[in-house]
């Protein structure tokens, strides 16, 4: 054991669980921000509701009930919708009311157009303040007509010479049918055997497409929490952003307790402790060690318990490889440990390690992925990441979190954290050794 | 126990200890005194290893400051000016730390806090942090805890400043204590009856070198046995005196300020007719006369040209 080491160890964590309202902070945080991210997106105790339930008008035109009752019942079981029908006039008002996020227009003579080849336009409203709700519709609604789109488009590849009538009304009897004359399609389908041939034919295509529509091979499905974690096992894909938000904010903010603390090298230099240790019998490094140490015990704790919190208050599955997790922590804790100790070290004064170390702070955060995933970045910035510890303590927890992964996968990562722990390390104790032989270490 | 050559340190052009020399005996409290300034405290701490000294030698308990460093660490306690404690942990658990850095531990290290904390009288406060502590306590908890590992050298930089003369006599007592115990003791002060009531022998230091160096009556003897008559005379008159006085016996060096003549003399009775008759052939008649035995005080004085502080 390096002499003194304990002793420098047991009296800082003594010191920091003395100042328990700094750390109260750096726990509250972000358990706070996340809270916030969950009221504004929902998921988690704050039930399926804010994502699942859009309200949604819609204006039927004259579709038959029978088909409205089907769509409505659609909407809501998708579990995406809470479904109302309206005019436009009251659609109108409800989203700009903002009592609901958006208004599907369905024009009026919709089946008939749609059949007799005429253009077809719905349209959406969407309540502007209300842009991730009504950006959730229309996503759906889009997916849905490009569905639509595309089986349109493989009937005509299949069957050109079967094109729909280009102008409207020529197709006497598509406007019978729908047009409420039954009686003038059965006296063409009587007297004209071409037609009534054609005819036939057609409608048995039709319901291959039909059939091709209703089992297509390619489709959007939706699925809620409970279905998604129902299917578990090879699923990968959440929709719930605590598992992004929590772990990213509890990295970021454990960064800044890691500051913290590597700050306190400076306090003691000004409180004059710091002469006093190195006329005694520890050498610099056993003093930036004893830091080091500290900071690691600490922060580790704290992702810790922020993760244990996440679990229970927001349902993160933190559970899943809790080694795993344990060992990032500690990766993690080390990296930034080491990283803030050297950055501390190489700036003389607080004043300056705190400007040094905020500004740090945010451009790693913002490169490293603990704003927003670091996907949404050019990917020349994407690469910038990749050199920020942080980034890889973003990955292995979302990995284990959100991938629901094990101790395998995060190993790449954990190794990156312990060498830049080590290096980082080596380098703060060789500048305060140099400081020290100067005569400027205190 | 303090062996120190020539030694030297500069903080860049600025020369802060200057060829200072000097040794203390073991066992010996050795007073270092000198103006804000002088480098007393930069002596301290190029003994105590803080600062690599630009030039010369010391060595401290045996191990050479350059080169055995640690070993010197192991060996001394240092109490330093300013105070360097822990405000946010307790009297008892700064000096818990201070006794485990140095290795204590266990029931020793209990008895060693408890005895110290006696020793400084802060026992009633052991558990109070030291953030509340008034500039006394806090001042006799920085020499407790530079004593828990009971060190061979003791360096006391300025351990009384700043605090009432009740809590003053404490501290030297204790100082006194530790001393008849055997511990040698380097002590820094500007305050001139501190270090001539408490060490053994002095070193004068100002502007980073040793002025003078001797226990008291070695300094009052390097100022000559001369007193000092001070009295009043109109500036004017001043050359013709310092004439006169050149042909008197055992009379020295003629000045003025304030409109004082000062004379310095081997006897100042025997001279002091001489004075008056003077006087009286030119009308005038001795008034605010002053006569001054030789002490510290003027010595001082005359070494750094400075007025102290108190
Ligand atoms: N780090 C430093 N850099 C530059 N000059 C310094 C430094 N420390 C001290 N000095 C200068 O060196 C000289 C000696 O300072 P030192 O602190 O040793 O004096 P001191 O005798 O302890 O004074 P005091 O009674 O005020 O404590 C002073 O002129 C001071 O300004
Ligand atoms: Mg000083």
């Amino acid at each position: 054991m390096i002499r003194g080491l304990g002793a420098l160890v047991r009296k800082d964590l003594l010191r920091q669980l003395k100042d328990a309202k700094g750390f109260a902070i750096y726990m509250c945080v972000p358990l706070l921000l996340t809270f916030i991210m969950g009221i504004s997106f929902g998921g988690g105790v704050f039930g399926e509701s804010g994502i699942s339930a859009v309200p949604l008008v819609i204006c039927g035109g004259d579709l038959p009930s029978v088909l409205e009752d089907r769509l409505a019942q659609g909407l809501q079981e998708s579990g995406f919708f809470q479904v109302t029908w309206a005019d436009t006039a009251e659609a109108a008002r409800l989203v700009s009311r903002g009592d609901a996020s958006a208004a599907l227009v369905l024009p009026d003579g919709l089946l008939r157009d749609f059949f007799s080849g005429r253009a077809v336009e719905v349209q959406l409203w969407k309540d502007p303040n209300s842009a991730v709700k009504a950006g959730i519709v229309e996503s759906i609604l889009a997916g849905v007509m490009r569905q639509y789109q595309a089986g349109e488009a493989a009937y005509r590849a299949l069957w050109p010479e079967d094109a729909f009538p280009e102008a409207a009304g020529e197709d006497d009897a598509v406007d019978a049918l729908f047009g409420g004359e039954p009686d003038r399609l059965l006296r063409s389908l009587r007297e004209d055997a071409t037609f009534g041939r054609e005819f036939l034919d057609r409608l048995e295509r039709g319901a291959v497409f039909a059939r091709t529509l209703e089992t297509p091979s390619i489709s959007l499905e939706l699925h809620d929490r409970q279905d998604w974690e129902a299917a578990q096992g090879d699923a990968r894909q959440s929709r719930n952003l605590h598992d992004y938000f929590l772990p990213a904010f509890a990295v970021f903010f454990m960064m800044f307790s890691a500051a913290a603390m590597a700050r306190e090298l400076h306090r003691e230099r000004e409180t004059r402790t710091l002469a006093r240790l190195l006329t005694g019998p520890v050498t610099v490094g056993t003093v930036a060690l004893g830091k080091w140490l500290t900071a690691v015990i600490m922060c580790s704790l704290q992702l810790l318990v922020l993760l244990a919190c996440g679990g229970l208050l927001f349902q993160l599955r933190v559970g899943s490889a809790p080694v795993a997790l344990l060992f990032v922590s500690v990766a993690a804790a080390a990296a930034a440990a080491s990283v803030y100790l050297a950055l501390g070290l190489v700036v003389r004064t607080e004043k300056a390690m705190d400007a040094l170390t905020t500004v740090f702070t945010l451009t790693c955060g913002m490169l490293g992925g603990n704003f927003f995933p670091v996907e949404f970045m050019p990917p020349a910035l994407h690469y910038a990441g990749l050199v920020t510890f942080n980034y890889w303590a973003n990955r292995a927890f979302s990995d284990l979190i959100t991938r629901g992964e094990g101790l395998a996968s995060v190993t790449p990562a954990i190794v990156v954290l312990w060498t830049i722990a080590v290096v980082g390390l080596v380098l703060a104790i060789a500048i305060f050794t140099v400081r020290q032989r100067k005569g400027v270490a205190a | 126990m303090i062996e120190v050559h020539e030694l030297v340190k500069t903080y860049g052009a600025k020369v802060a200890v200057n060829r200072l020399s000097f040794a203390v005996a073991e066992g010996e409290l050795f007073g270092l005194l000198g103006p804000n300034g002088a480098g007393k405290t930069t002596t301290i701490s190029v003994l105590s290893t803080l600062l690599p000294a630009s030039g010369g030698r010391a060595v401290v308990a045996g191990c050479d400051v350059a080169r055995d460093p640690q070993g010197v660490r192991e060996r001394i306690g240092v109490v330093p000016q300013e105070i360097a404690l822990y405000e946010d942990l307790s009297a008892r658990d700064n000096l818990l730390f201070w006794g485990r850095l140095y290795g204590l531990g266990g029931p020793d290290l209990k008895r060693r806090v408890e005895e110290m904390l006696e020793a400084v009288e802060l026992a009633e406060h052991a558990r109070q942090r030291v953030g509340s502590f008034s500039g006394g306590m806090k001042r006799r908890l920085n020499l407790a805890a530079g004593l828990m590992h009971g060190p061979q050298v003791l360096f006391l930089d300025e351990p009384t400043v700043g605090i009432d003369a009740q809590a003053r006599k404490k501290i030297l007592d204790l100082i006194r204590r530790l001393n008849a115990d055997g511990l040698t003791i380097l002590y820094t002060t500007h305050y001139l009856e501190e270090a001539e009531q408490l060490c053994h022998r002095i070193g004068v230091i100002d502007r980073g070198e040793l002025a003078a160096l001797g226990d008291k009556e070695d300094l009052i003897r390097q100022i000559g046995d001369e007193d000092t008559i001070r009295f009043d005379l109109p500036e004017s008159l001043l050359p013709e005196f310092a004439e006169a006085a050149a042909r008197w016996p055992g009379a020295g060096a003629v000045s003025h300020a304030r409109g004082l003549a000062q004379l310095r003399a081997a006897d100042g009775a025997r001279i002091l007719p001489e004075i008056q008759s003077w006087l009286a052939a030119r009308g005038q008649s001795l008034a605010h006369l002053e006569v001054e035995r030789p002490n510290l005080e003027t010595l001082y004085l005359n070494l750094t040209g400075r007025a102290l502080r108190e």
